[in-house]
């Protein structure tokens, strides 16, 4: 997936567990950029009777990066609180929830969201602010969509956040990706390590289609993000860059206490999750270096550039698909490191390889999802981004149906080398490769509006996910 | 997020003084001794240690967890903070209570 369930620890602590992060110009409002931080991966959307919610005891931060260092200079934390109203009872809600308020509803959440800048300074932004509910049903959630816009908080100034339940907006064939690297449309082309029985090509199927995830989102002013508050609209001005990643912490220690019958936990906090590119802790980096690399700030990530530059991947392709990247084959042979991923991933794309585009932020190597705020969004989207010569998708920044696995996938397939090596020739396969899925495979649409991800599937529309 | 603070002096057996800090439990672990708060064991806390934490008789405020590591260190964690301290004594006397479990 994109980055669910990605890591061995993280993998059984999903209230910590980072899925996605997006950050784009705002379409409906481009003096803002919105910044949005995916929790709590794969949620049925029937899980009741205790359905799922942020965690109390995690603190949630939103980091950006504009000075390139690899360091925060702007950080958003997002604190939660649950109240129970009745403890008497084992249901969610005891009649319709209608408002953000009502008696019905027996376990809500609020938050706060503190804003924190390079030399320390704390504003908070909000408190109390309410969550709305999971979408569980036409009785318990009737008119869902109006319920979760209540919960849309304007901060003032232009700014504006949401945290709540949301439907899962990443699309992939994970069962095709997973079963050896096999994408559907691409089947019959794939090693059949002498078996008899083998899967024929068609098209893919969307494995997160009916799911729902928590989602943290905010939108702010392009001027809180910059370095000294650039908001102007040259491309080629440094300034106009920044780099956003997400981080989850827990407290270092944490006791079932059998004495008070309670559970509690102490301590510093330790960052248990990270996230900015997607796939990046999923299939760049080896199972050995996961946890390790989700407990790191992206200052670090040097050391992970051995992974970005001869990526597991690329060297796989060839022999899964015999024959089909025979020019990939020799890239890999060789040796040479792969400068384009290395770009894209840890230090932005410079000026001159793309016309009329960068991103980069420095040397340091980086894992950030690095975002140009001066490039305006695309009055025709291409969902492959700055494949598909939209300046406006992934790998600049990150839009909510950016198909940013056929991207990488094509990029690891060597679809991107030729930016860096001009005597390099992609296969022809490495412009095409893709899992078979696209923003059509989706029911619940996107929207056009903050916070952008659709209404969350309902329990009892969606009984079997 | 909370810094850690570290490193923080480490006061010497003898020159601390002497708290009540009630312990819970003990669990041995690869890297020492984790020891939680609010029972029976006395301790002795450092000077440094938070005064609203281990006010003496009546137990901390808040819990506080003690992770005995090699060496005779103590991290001491309360709140969102950590403390670092080596007490040589107290770690013999916790090492020889749990050799007992």
């Amino acid at each position: 997936m994109s980055s669910h369930r990605e890591a061995p620890e993280i993998a059984k602590d999903p209230v910590a567990d980072s899925t996605d992060v997006y950050a784009f110009v705002s379409p409906d409002r481009p003096d803002t950029v919105t910044l949005i931080a995916n929790y709590v991966p794969l949620q049925a959307p029937a899980g009741g009777p205790n359905f799922y919610e942020f965690g109390d005891d995690v603190l949630y931060e939103i980091h950006v990066d504009n000075t390139g260092d690899g360091n925060p200079d702007v950080t958003y934390q997002f604190w939660f609180t649950t109240e129970v109203r009745n403890p008497n009872t084992f249901l969610y809600n005891t009649g319709p929830i209608r408002t953000l308020d009502s008696p019905n509803w027996n376990r809500r959440q609020f938050y706060s969201v503190t804003r924190k800048d390079a030399r320390g300074r704390t504003q908070q932004l909000a408190k109390r602010v309410p969550c709305p509910p999971c979408n569980i049903g036409p009785l318990s959630t009737p008119n869902y969509g109006r319920l979760a816009d209540a919960a849309v908080r304007d901060l003032g100034g232009g700014r504006r956040v949401f945290a709540g339940q949301r439907a899962e907006g990443f699309y992939v064939d994970l069962g095709a990706v997973f079963d050896l690297l096999d994408p559907r449309p691409f089947a019959d082309a794939h090693e059949h390590f002498g078996l008899k029985k083998f899967p024929q090509s068609g098209p893919g199927v969307n494995a997160t289609k009916n799911f729902n995830v928590h989602t943290i989102a905010l939108q702010v002013p392009r001027a809180d993000l910059t370095r000294d508050g650039y908001h102007g609209e040259d491309v080629n001005d440094p300034r106009a860059v920044i780099g956003v990643w997400t981080a989850a912490s827990r407290q270092r220690v944490r006791m079932l206490d059998t004495e008070q019958n309670n559970t509690w936990a102490t301590g510093p906090y330790r960052q248990v999750s990270r996230l900015a590119n997607p796939l990046f802790n999923e299939v760049i980096n080896p199972m050995g270096q996961k946890d390790f690399w989700n407990t790191q700030t992206p200052a670090g990530d040097s050391r992970f550039a051995k992974f970005v530059a001869k990526p597991e991947v690329a060297q796989l392709l060839p022999g899964l698909f015999p024959g089909v990247f025979p020019n990939l084959d020799v890239l890999n042979k060789s040796g040479k490191p792969r400068a384009d991923l290395l770009a894209i991933l840890l230090t932005g794309i410079p000026a001159g390889l793309i016309p009329g585009f960068q991103n980069f932020t420095g040397q340091t190597q980086a894992d950030e999802m690095r975002l140009n705020t001066a490039v305006p969004p695309a009055g025709k989207p291409s969902v492959h981004g700055l494949l598909g010569g939209d300046l406006a998708g992934f790998p600049n920044g990150r839009r909510v149906f950016d198909d940013v696995v056929a991207i990488e996938l094509r990029a690891i397939a060597g679809a991107t080398y030729a930016l860096v090596d001009k005597n390099y020739t992609p296969d022809p396969a490495a412009t095409q490769v893709d899992d078979g899925v696209t923003p059509d495979s989706l029911d619940i649409p996107y929207l056009n509006r903050f916070p952008y991800l659709g209404v969350p599937n309902s329990g009892f529309l969606t009984p079997s996910a | 997020m909370p810094h850690e603070q570290q490193p923080t002096l480490a006061p010497e057996p003898g020159t601390v003084s002497r708290r009540k800090l009630i312990v819970t439990g003990a669990s041995l672990a690869a890297a020492g001794v984790a020891v939680g708060a609010a029972a029976s064991i006395p301790f002795a806390a450092a000077e440094s240690a938070p005064q609203d934490a281990v006010a003496a008789g009546d137990g901390p405020k808040q819990p506080v967890m003690v992770h005995l590591r090699p060496g005779g260190r103590f991290d001491v964690f309360v709140g969102q903070d950590r403390i670092q301290l080596t007490d040589h004594a107290f770690a013999a006397r916790l090492t020889d209570a749990v050799k007992a479990l």
